[in-house]
């Protein structure tokens, strides 16, 4: 970082006060911006400047009471693979956007269409037909310039996901069937990278987390040669209230795992019905 | 006063050995095959989980992952009174 960039951004910082009363150092989305293009760099090194400098991007303000300016500059330092760009994802990346995770890959091949919109934040009566990872690109481009997005239109396989998958710090399992995640699940081990993993049919789901040296989701589906279907979710469907929930959980673990804090989903899977609002984590091993 | 047993207290306990109660949960695709009074569910203590399911008919090729009181269990664990009993099926949406 520059002395000059540094001196920019002191100058173009402005006192703001928090709803407490806290009184803070405040640099705006404008500023940002501005001083991106000044010294042609993406918006979150601006930000991570000003983080380490102590002061406050303004867009991050409400987040300033859960996540200190050192925390809050290695999210914006972090980068996340999002697979799968329906319910799970679209959620889980409009949440990280917002929170602030510098740099993500997203992974879908598939476009939208009209059963999507029922949970799919992506999906809108203009993005039916149109590719998700490339609808992911724009909608983060409006919700969060700052952050980088790198959008991947094909579907995942064995071949192609370790390689994206290694130049990212969290894994996040958005899938739509049980036999892909374990795909996922052996290019994250492959890669060393941990795996935030959710699934949803009707109105149950499950959360975990598997570092690349657990047993993992075999843990919750047994092993992958017993698998016959795509899972109890082409029964019973995904309506939005439960997959948003599992998205928001998933959010909460990649915050976790980037800034190494305890009470991870860690060979424990987090069990969810909004039938009876159950809500239990269970031990796995 | 009597210092014996009334012997039909001695018949009340055999009969409290004998039942025990289970909350039991099944989730997703399972639901459908949960009893009545599934939280408060009547077995015979010692009764395993293998045994419980074949009872009310679930298919045990979908059941993916037993809990008992949040610990995951094997199928063939026996079961004792109080026990909260989850069942899950392969679930894989998002």
């Amino acid at each position: 970082m520059s002395s000059a960039m540094i001196k920019d951004i002191e100058s173009l910082a402005e006192t703001s006060v928090h709803l407490d009363g806290q009184a803070f150092k405040a640099l705006s989305t404008n500023h940002v911006q501005t001083l991106a293009g000044r010294y042609n760099i993406a918006g979150r090194d601006i930000e991570i400047a000003a983080l380490n400098a102590g002061i406050i991007p303004q867009r991050y303000s409400r987040n300033m009471k859960t996540l200190s300016p050192r925390e809050q500059a290695l999210l914006l330092a972090s980068s996340a693979t999002v697979v799968g760009l329906g319910g799970l994802g679209g959620n889980v990346l409009e949440l990280m956007a917002r929170l602030g995770v510098g740099t993500f890959y997203v992974i879908d091949g598939d476009t939208f269409e009209e059963s999507n919109l029922n949970r799919q934040l992506l999906c809108t009566q203009d993005t039916l037909g149109i590719n998700k990872a490339w609808a992911a690109a724009k909608r983060i481009e409006v919700i969060n310039p700052s952050v980088v997005v790198h959008p991947y239109s094909e579907y995942l396989r064995e071949g192609n996901s370790a390689a994206i998958i290694e130049k990212s710090s969290v894994v996040v399992d958005c899938l739509d069937n049980v036999k892909d995640r374990f795909v996922l699940e052996r290019a994250a081990k492959k890669a060393g990278r941990p795996l935030v993993s959710a699934a949803v049919a009707g109105l149950t789901g499950h959360a975990m987390t598997v570092f690349p040296e657990d047993p993992g989701l075999k843990l919750i589906y047994g092993s992958p040669e017993d698998l016959a279907g795509a899972g109890a979710q082409t029964i019973l469907g995904c309506p939005p209230q439960a997959v948003a929930l599992l998205a928001a959980c998933q959010c909460s673990e990649v915050v976790h795992v980037l800034l190494n804090k305890k009470g991870l989903l860690r060979n424990r899977m987090l069990a969810v019905d909004l039938e009876d609002n159950t809500f239990e984590v269970v031990t796995l091993l | 006063m009597s210092d014996c047993a009334n012997p039909g207290d001695q018949f009340f306990s055999t009969v409290l050995l004998m039942t025990a109660h289970i909350a039991l949960k099944l989730f997703a695709s399972l639901k459908r095959y949960t009893p009545a009074q599934a939280d408060r569910f009547s077995i015979t203590p010692g009764l395993t989980i293998a045994d419980l399911l074949k009872e009310l008919n679930v298919p045990l090729a979908e059941v993916k992952l037993v809990f008992v009181n949040g610990v995951k269990q094997d199928m063939n664990m026996p079961l004792k009174d109080g026990d909260r009993v989850g069942i899950f099926p392969a679930v894989g949406g998002g």
